[in-house]
């Protein structure tokens, strides 16, 4: 197989930067390859990401035009092939050129939102909606679990695992030292980081989703967490995948996906079709990914807007 | 048996572990399964659950973990090999030949080039366009989604209309096309009687008596609930009488519906009257007044829906069977109330079922409300605070919110059963099943246990409850109809025949 042409469609600014850079191919390889993503590495393990062009911008990641079905696992890429970017190109080995030429940037507005009486209202709706359609339509496995049973007050209807059962434990420690001294939140979340399935495990998806939806609004209590957390992330060695690493230290940076960015709107919005195609986006993010994310985004809202008490149990009644 | 496998420096996507995870703990003799990558948290719970080994605490954050732990060596091996079947790099793709499942309509057409029907059920704000896209490609369409506006309705259906397609729906739950369910519906025999019906579980009611009674069903085709109203004229209405009356295998058809508006029901028989086979007409709850047609029967309620349209095939419904035991049933169950046991709750899953209860039970008990009523007395203000004769659908929205609809996860209605059981003045808790594709697995199992203590909680007090039920289900359905009646028979609890039957149960026990 000869080398392979590709054309970019858009990039991030951290992508962009890296471009900018050109790094010299001893600094880049690649660290992953899936059907429809190709992450490399630098010398900082900073993951960059190639995705096919029906996923979403996000941090750090460059989208490309592809056929409809297109596999990267059907190239010959390997782990630690070399990664060199000139002359508007980025190449992988001699076994895929990507041409960067009239790439768009991504360049997404900040999430700031002042969260006036009636996004509350809008929130206290569609937080009903959610749970409806996240009984239908989450899968099993993850937080799901926690969420049921804490949240919405359900029982369990399918065979549940130690491992979702000990993250529900873990969530509830977290939510629940949440307000108490730097050292205490720290424990509980190191307790949560790198646990549960997945190659982002799901406490780290669902650690993700808390941060992104704490840094999103404009409320004093909100700020107030997320430079606690910020904090401890920064000074705390994290025992997780690469992959989630990177993830993890976008969100305290501020950056998230395409898709994170237009739930967490849609949740303040008065637009039903609207919040269910967002879940739907959400949702379809790796296995449990999006079901972690999205639970994730729900607690740190419902905790910024100092509706979030007790582990989350208080607000079972009202939610139901 | 236990043991962890390290597979270093591995990556896999989060589906295939997902996958993975769940296909080894559904692997016969397997206690415990964890497939995670190696971080310290996940190899200190393997320690804690006591499925941690040397290879596993040396692990590292990149690996792959995989703990099981099986009750013997052969359930051991049986899910190593799944495992190693998953995660072989040929099964990461799809074997050549294969397809993948189809994301769009144009997809779809490609993989099935003779389909002539799409099943949308997508979000509202998208039904309309996916619809139009599979009209614009020759297919009928039967839209499970509901949040359609009127205006798209409308469009969508004299769309359909001019290219000689059906369009069920929006908001269609039921619907059977040469003998296929769709959504919601029972398994019934394959006959001559074509049903078309504005209501889901009214749809059902009818295919359901018509195989009980020995007919059979050609089609049943649904509407949707908004098709009677002025604003869409009925058009799918007549355009499905108008596609039963040119089908070949259709030789009686019912109608169904709740009373449309005047000028609607004026556009329908006109319709009707130019059928040449013989039509029935089922206003549920209308008024019964002289509509004298030689070609027309109309009838009031779902089960002489059936039973009309069955006696025209030429089957003999045959004298009514023997109701001694019922007899019997009822007057036990009416000694064994307190005087102050005056009322009934009806519990309903199926919102037509709970409407033609309602138009039974107003007739034999006074001052009963609903929150199907249409006519303002009858309707329930409060859906929590409440007291006398009433029936829930349990369906609606009030009570959906946060949770699956009740057809497909009864359990929502436990905690309604043991509510009523407190209440000092219920004497009667009247309850749907139904059975059939979309419906739970195992309706009556899993309020089973609600229907006891409720019984308990009433003994308790020095009271009987009675509970009466009927089941929307055939022989040939999934769930076996008749494990689910034992189930009920073995509680003591009063099974009807049909929905009918089961509100003049109540209605006798009450009077």
């Amino acid at each position: 197989m000869g080398t392979l042409t590709f054309y970019a469609l858009s990039y991030d600014r951290g992508f962009k930067n890296l471009i900018d850079k050109n790094i010299s191919n001893q600094e880049l390889k690649v660290h992953s390859i899936f059907k429809r993503v190709i992450n490399f590495i630098d010398m900082d393990r900073q993951i960059y990401s190639i995705l096919q062009n029906h996923l979403d911008n996000g941090p750090c990641a460059m989208r490309l035009q592809v056929d409809k079905d297109y596999n990267f696992t059907d190239l010959n890429i390997e782990v630690n092939d070399r990664v060199n970017i000139e002359q508007d190109a980025l190449k992988i080995d001699n076994k895929m050129v990507i041409y960067l030429k009239n790439t768009e940037l991504w360049s997404p507005d900040l999430l700031k939102i002042q969260v006036n009486e009636n996004d509350k209202i809008n929130f206290s709706k569609n937080i009903k909606l959610f749970n409806e359609y996240f009984l239908q339509n989450a899968v099993d496995g993850g937080s799901k679990y926690f969420y049921i049973n804490t949240l919405i007050n359900l029982e369990k209807t399918y065979r549940v695992s130690i491992i979702e059962k000990e993250l529900k434990n873990r969530i509830e420690i977290f939510l629940l030292r949440l307000n108490e001294s730097l050292e205490e939140l720290n424990k509980s979340i190191i307790s949560v980081i790198g646990f549960g399935n997945g190659l982002t495990p799901s406490g780290d998806d669902f650690l993700v989703g808390f941060i992104t939806a704490l840094n999103s609004i404009e409320v004093e209590k909100s700020k107030l967490l997320f430079k606690k957390i910020k904090y401890i992330l920064e000074n705390t060695s994290l025992s997780t995948t690469d992959i989630s690493k990177n993830m993890i230290k976008a969100s305290i940076e501020g950056n998230s996906r395409e898709i994170i960015i237009n739930f967490i709107k849609q949740i303040f919005n008065d637009d039903r079709d609207g919040l269910y195609h967002s879940i739907d986006e959400m949702f379809s993010i790796g296995s449990s990914s999006g079901v972690d994310l999205s639970v994730g985004i729900i607690l740190g809202l419902l905790y910024g807007l100092d509706i979030l008490e007790s582990g989350g149990k208080e607000d079972a009644k009202y939610y139901n | 048996m236990q043991n962890t496998i390290i597979r270093k420096n591995e990556y896999f996507d989060s589906v295939t572990l997902m996958s993975l995870s769940s296909k080894i703990l559904g692997v016969e003799g397997v206690e415990e399964a964890v497939v995670s990558m190696a971080t310290d948290m996940n190899k200190e719970l393997l320690r804690n659950v006591g499925l941690s080994t040397k290879e596993s605490d040396n692990a590292e954050n990149n690996d792959l973990l995989i703990a099981i732990k099986a009750i013997d060596e052969k359930s051991y091996n049986e899910a190593l090999k799944s495992i190693e079947e998953l995660l072989k790099p040929k099964n990461k793709k799809k074997a050549k030949g294969e397809v993948e499942d189809p994301k769009t309509i144009s997809e779809a057409l490609e993989q099935m080039e003779d389909a002539n029907i799409a099943l949308i059920s997508v979000p509202g704000q998208y039904a309309a366009r996916e619809a139009r896209k599979a009209l614009e490609n020759g297919l009928h369409v039967m839209i499970f989604s509901d949040n359609v506006t009127l205006e798209q309705e409308r469009e969508l259906k004299e769309m359909g209309r001019d290219k000689g397609l059906l369009v069920m729906g929006p908001d269609c739950g039921t619907a059977s096309i040469n003998n296929i369910g769709l959504c919601f519906a029972n398994e019934v025999r394959k006959g001559n009687i074509g049903i078309v019906g504005a209501s889901g579980t009214g749809l059902q009611e009818v295919m359901v008596q018509i195989h009980n009674l020995g007919g059979g069903v050609s089609q049943g085709i649904g509407t949707g609930g908004r098709d009677l109203k002025e604003e869409i004229g009925g058009i799918m209405m007549i355009e499905g009488l108008k596609a039963l009356s040119n089908d070949d295998n259709t030789e009686i058809i019912v109608l169904v519906s709740k009373p449309p508006a005047k000028t609607v029901e004026e556009k329908i028989l006109k319709e009707v009257k130019a059928i040449k086979k013989p039509v029935i007409i089922c206003f549920l709850d209308g008024i019964k007044d002289d509509k004298k047609d030689s070609d027309v029967k109309f009838v009031y309620n779902l089960f002489d829906a059936a039973k009309e349209a069955v006696n025209l095939v030429g089957i003999k419904t045959g004298k009514e069977k023997s109701h001694e035991a019922l007899k019997l049933k009822i007057r036990e169950a009416k000694e064994n109330l307190k005087a102050e046991q005056k009322y009934v709750r009806g519990l309903y899953c199926g919102g037509t079922l709970c409407a033609e209860a309602l138009s039974v039970l107003r007739e034999n008990i006074p001052s009963i409300k609903s929150n199907v009523a249409k006519v303002e007395e009858e309707k329930l203000e409060d859906i929590k605070e409440y007291s006398g004769n009433i029936l829930l659908d349990l369906g609606e929205d009030q009570f959906t919110v946060g949770r699956p609809h009740p057809m497909i996860e009864p359990t929502l209605r436990l905690e309604h059963i043991l509510k009523q059981a407190k209440d000092e003045t219920v004497g009667v808790i009247l309850l749907d099943f139904e059975l059939g594709f979309g419906s739970h697995e195992d309706p009556v199992g899993v309020t089973l246990d609600t229907i006891k203590e409720s019984k308990e909680i009433a003994k308790s007090n020095g009271r009987d409850l009675a509970f009466v039920a009927y089941i929307c289900g055939t022989d040939i359905d999934k769930q076996n109809y008749n494990n689910q009646k034992m189930m009920l028979e073995d509680a003591g609890i009063i099974i009807g025949e049909s929905n009918l039957e089961a509100a003049n149960i109540v209605a006798e026990i009450l009077s």
